[in-house]
């Protein structure tokens, strides 16, 4: 965590983000930052492993705050997001106010005590400390019913419960949703939220990032790295590798002690097919690479 | 740049924002809203505003899509260079265009012939042709074109089906319910199927905690993702147009990802969903243009799949309507078919010609996909498409269990 007073501006927070190894264009720096400023839900979209996740687990390293996580996935309702009364306690309180022969109305059992809170409702309740950035991971994976759900949340910041009334937010509070694309989401989710594209960096910041993250990588090896993955990226492969993907190759490169090898070119072949496992990631595409790679080997 | 004295931030969010709308973006007043707070704000904090800046607030706060960047940047552009008033050099062509380029006649079409195997495009009174080249003596010549009946209404141009029949075709199809369906992880109170633990217990909270009624619940049924992909090709001609309304009937009514496919692939979803079928197949006919050529299933498959759109087969019924004439070699054609088959969920392939008496997956396109297809069946008339539709909604394609193909691919 660091602490250096309130954000003055984008920049700020790029650097602070930096500090964190988290290395973001001035694209995403400016989103970020506008989400924490107007205090708006940022909508971030992107190939996969870009860093959408990462953007946000970052942000929450920055900012010192708790991080809420909701991952989605089809069939999320209410009772996941939201909160869900526990019915078993009820019945227990039920059966206890029977055998004590009191009456039991629905203002006592329809309380705070039987309350179960879910990440939506945990987020807006938060108080103290800075404010808890909730993550909505993966949102087009949850069924289209679910996008209606959260638009209460997202545009007024508070959740109405029929037994309680409607709970606002303590405080301001940050959220990110990211998605995938693999289905479109609404209009009106869009329309409460801040939009931002993550593209695919180019190599030069790959190859930066790529030696952020991995200790031991040197200058020439997270170079190679990230252009070989920018070519693979070019070819035609069933999962395009991403930047998790770069990141991974470099580690296990590394890691075998092939780093010095693969810059000067002496490395064996066998030994490199078989760290492709890294960055291929169905057996079509690692024979793709493979051919690739015995063409004109790397870079 | 920097934004000059005291400006107005509202004036210029609103500038903006009115500029997008005639451009085609949807900005809401809340966005331009959003802009001029974020506008205002920095500018109270910090140093003057760079005119990259501004432009990444801009995007950040008036886009809500990927498509919409390309126009921001476009007209953000434009509005900084003092090019703001001028008529929109590049209007994006929302509507679609009616004139369509005439037809040729039959004999100016060249025949493509290979040296081996068949050729894959052809006139579309190929059967003449294929009478005295091919049929050797003593064999039955094959016809390669659909039934009398069918010819009448799909001898014309694609899409220019006569109003009467076409109406009807697409009626006939967009009556049929039976669209494929799924299991979802949500569960609805049924009368059979498992005890709902939470649903019981909140039943007996309503009766003093006496177990009254058990609730059961059982999953929830929804409709599968269907994607359509329509060979649009010389040899297909005859078919094209009322395929076209079965692409339609599964927009509409099938919530279905369309693409036409000749040597490129076209994504028809969009202007397919138009309210209005003849306007929907003249916006089909301005925005593919690679119709009436050659095909490349290979090719074109390849491209989906590394596109953007090919998340959208996973867990889907897949259905191509081709007959299977494929420039691209065979051997890539089934690979990439096999590709597009582990993606899917199903695959089903419709071809108009294997209703005809004494067909046979010769052609190296459909005999290459073959081994990857679930079902293969007809659509060269209207029954045998009514048929196929069925077909593809029945339980058997819709249900989650494995599938087994001679490949041993699962």
């Amino acid at each position: 965590m660091t602490d250096g007073g309130p954000l003055t501006g984008p920049d700020d927070l790029r650097r602070r983000l930096d500090t964190e190894d988290h290395l973001v264009d001035d694209g995403l720096a400016t989103a970020l930052h506008l989400a924490l400023d107007l205090g708006l839900p940022l909508l971030l979209e992107g190939e996969p492993g870009v860093g959408k996740t990462g953007a946000a687990l970052a942000l929450a390293r920055v900012q010192g705050a708790a991080l809420l996580r909701l991952q989605c996935y089809e069939g999320l309702g209410p009772e996941q997001a939201l909160y869900e009364w526990n019915y078993q306690r009820q019945l227990l309180a039920i059966r206890l106010a029977e055998s004590r022969g009191e009456p039991l109305t629905d203002a006592r059992l329809f309380t705070e005590d039987y309350l179960e809170e879910r990440p939506l409702l945990q987020a807006l309740r938060s108080s103290g400390g800075p404010p808890p950035v909730l993550l909505i991971d993966e949102i087009d994976r949850a069924d289209d019913e679910f996008e209606a759900l959260l638009l209460e949340f997202l545009g007024e910041q508070s959740i109405s419960i029929p037994e309680l009334g409607t709970v606002r937010a303590a405080g301001p509070l940050v959220v990110v949703l990211t998605s995938n694309r693999s289905r479109d989401l609404h209009d009106a989710l869009r329309r409460r939220c801040l939009y931002h594209w993550i593209d695919y960096p180019d190599p030069e910041q790959a190859a930066r990032i790529v030696r952020r993250k991995v200790s031991g990588a040197s200058t020439a090896l997270a170079d190679l790295i990230a252009t070989s993955v920018a070519r693979f990226r070019g070819m035609d492969l069933d999962k395009q590798p991403g930047l998790a993907e770069a990141i991974d190759w470099t580690r296990v490169l590394v890691s075998l002690g092939l780093a010095d090898g693969i810059v000067d070119s002496t490395v064996d072949t066998a030994r490199l097919e078989s760290t492709l496992g890294a960055v291929a990631k169905t057996v079509d595409d690692r024979e793709v690479l493979r051919r690739a790679m015995l063409d004109g080997r790397l870079g | 740049m920097t934004v000059h004295d005291a400006p107005d931030l509202a004036a210029l969010a609103a500038t903006l924002g009115a500029r997008l709308r005639v451009e085609g973006v949807p900005v809401d007043l809340r966005s331009v809203q959003r802009l001029t707070e974020a506008l205002v704000r920095t500018t109270a904090a910090d140093a003057p505003l760079t005119r990259r800046q501004v432009h990444l607030m801009v995007r950040t706060t008036l886009a809500h899509r990927r498509e919409d960047l390309g126009v921001i940047d476009r007209v953000f552009a434009d509005l900084t260079t003092g090019r703001a008033g001028a008529e929109a050099p590049h209007e994006l062509p929302r509507t679609a265009v009616s004139h369509l380029p005439s037809r040729r006649p039959h004999g100016e079409h060249p025949v493509a012939v290979a040296d081996e195997g068949l050729p894959w495009a052809t006139l579309r009174r190929a059967e003449v042709r294929v009478d005295t080249s091919r049929a050797a003596p003593g064999d039955r010549p094959v016809p390669l074109t659909v039934a009398s009946a069918r010819v009448g209404a799909a001898d014309s141009r694609l899409g220019r089906l006569d109003p009467v029949a076409a109406e009807r075709i697409g009626h006939e199809l967009r009556a049929l319910a039976d669209w494929p369906l799924r299991r979802t992880r949500r569960r609805d109170v049924g009368r059979r199927g498992r005890v709902a633990p939470r649903r019981s217990a909140g039943a007996w909270a309503r009766t003093a905690g006496e177990p009254m009624r058990l609730v059961r619940e059982q999953p929830r049924r929804t409709r599968r993702r269907l994607v359509v992909l329509c060979d649009v090709s010389e040899s297909m001609r005859p078919h094209v147009a009322c395929l076209l309304h079965l692409l339609r009937a599964a927009v509409v009514d099938g919530g279905g990802e369309t693409f036409a496919f000749g040597t490129r692939l076209t994504r028809l979803t969009a202007v397919l969903a138009h309210r209005d079928p003849d306007e929907a197949v003249a916006a089909v006919s301005a925005s593919v243009t690679d119709r009436d050529g050659g095909t490349r299933v290979a090719g074109s498959i390849r491209e989906l799949l590394a596109g953007h759109h090919g998340d959208l087969l996973r867990g889907a019924v897949c259905v191509v309507a081709s007959d299977g004439w494929d420039a691209d070699p065979p051997e890539e054609t089934g690979h990439q078919v096999a590709r597009l088959a582990r993606r899917a969920h199903r695959l089903v392939w419709l071809n108009p010609r294997a209703g005809e008496p004494g067909f046979a997956p010769l052609t190296g396109g459909m005999a290459a996909a073959l081994p990857f297809c679930d079902l293969l069946l007809p659509a060269g008339t209207l029954d045998e498409l009514r048929d196929a539709v069925r077909l593809v909604g029945r339980s058997t394609l819709s249900s989650t269990g494995s599938r087994r193909r001679p490949d041993g691919t699962a």
